[in-house]
Order: structure tokens, then C-alpha cells, then sequence
């Protein structure tokens, strides 16, 4: 059963890329990025269920924190009319 | 019966990543693909967290499941509202200035 999820997890992610190739615009391709980060984050938890150490649950969370760092930095660089993480201004 | 449950769970949140990726893909301007991805995804993640925890073997780290998708929830709906506001005020979706 895991093992099912995880496979269909990992399609959705590769399909994913192809949004980020494709664009057109920057918010397509960080959506495709917060896909990417979402069915990781999945993919991870279902890798790790059922083992006992559950490191699987660090690596999770830290790829969602990362996740939400990402989309921060995006957003600050790209929002109108403010320009405080654009290195051209 | 918990097993049970918690497959069924998994299954149905496959399902919703599927059908978010294939919206991410087909849909045809970025704010529908916004719209559908953000919805789709997290509740993709937390039916598959949920089967989780229901599979798991204590229940503490049935809650760590949980807690994962908590922190997606909380960190993923301020910037899906960000993005859609990039997103409409670029008109049409073209790329930022």
C-alpha cells in the first residue's frame, strides 16, 4: 500500500516539473515548486511510516520549513511595488 | 479495521495529489491552477497524514503526522492568498515586473 502511494507521489512530482519548465509566469513555477515540496513532504512521511527510528518525520519537517522559507523570499521579491529583496533596486 | 481505514485514507489522498497535479498542468490560466493546486494538495497531504497516523504503531507518533500537516496548513494558506494577489495584479498572468 505505502509503497503504491509513494510511487504515485513521485509521478505527480516529476509531472510537476513540467509546469516549471513551461511557466508562463513566476507564480506557475513556484506553484509547481509548492507542489514539488507538498508531495515531497507526503512522500517522505510515507517512506518513513512503520520504521521505528522515524527520521523520516526530521526530514519532513524540515523540507516543509524550507518550503515556507522559499515562498517568503518569493513573495517579498515579487510582490508590487516593493522591492526590499530585489537586488536591482 | 484501523489498517483498513487508514488505506482507505492513503488512496483517497493519492487520489487528490493526482488530481492536483493533472489541474497544475491542464488547467488553463494561473489563477484557476492557483485555486485548484492549493485546495488539492493540502488536503491530499493531510488525508494521507491522517491515514498515516492510523496505521502507525503509537500514538504519539500518529500525532507527529499530524503536526507535519499542521505546519503545511499554516505556512501553505497565507501564501497561496500572497500568490493570488501576485498572480491577478500581473494581468493575465504574465510575468512580474
Amino acid at each position: 500500500m505505502e509503497a503504491a502511494v509513494a510511487l504515485v507521489l513521485a509521478l505527480a512530482m516529476v509531472a510537476s516539473l513540467l509546469r516549471l519548465v513551461r511557466g508562463p509566469s513566476a507564480v506557475d513555477r513556484m506553484m509547481s515548486a509548492q507542489l514539488l515540496s507538498t508531495a515531497g513532504v507526503a512522500l517522505v512521511l510515507t517512506l518513513a511510516a512503520g520504521h521505528p527510528a522515524a527520521q523520516g518525520l526530521t526530514v519532513a519537517l524540515v523540507l516543509a520549513l524550507l518550503a515556507v522559507i522559499g515562498g517568503i523570499t518569493f513573495v517579498r521579491r515579487f510582490m508590487p511595488g516593493d522591492h526590499r529583496g530585489d537586488p536591482d533596486a | 479495521m484501523l489498517e483498513a481505514l487508514g488505506a482507505a485514507f492513503l488512496a483517497g489522498g493519492t487520489f487528490f495529489f493526482a488530481a492536483g497535479t493533472v489541474a497544475l498542468l491542464r488547467f488553463p490560466d494561473t489563477l484557476t491552477r492557483l485555486h485548484a493546486l492549493t485546495k488539492a494538495d493540502n488536503l491530499g497531504l493531510g488525508l494521507i497524514a491522517l491515514g498515516l497516523a492510523l496505521r502507525a504503531g503509537s500514538a504519539g507518533e500518529g500525532l507527529l503526522y499530524l503536526v507535519t500537516w499542521l505546519l503545511v496548513l499554516l505556512a501553505g494558506a497565507p501564501l497561496a492568498t500572497l500568490l493570488g494577489g501576485i498572480a491577478s495584479r500581473s494581468e493575465g498572468g504574465g510575468p512580474p515586473p
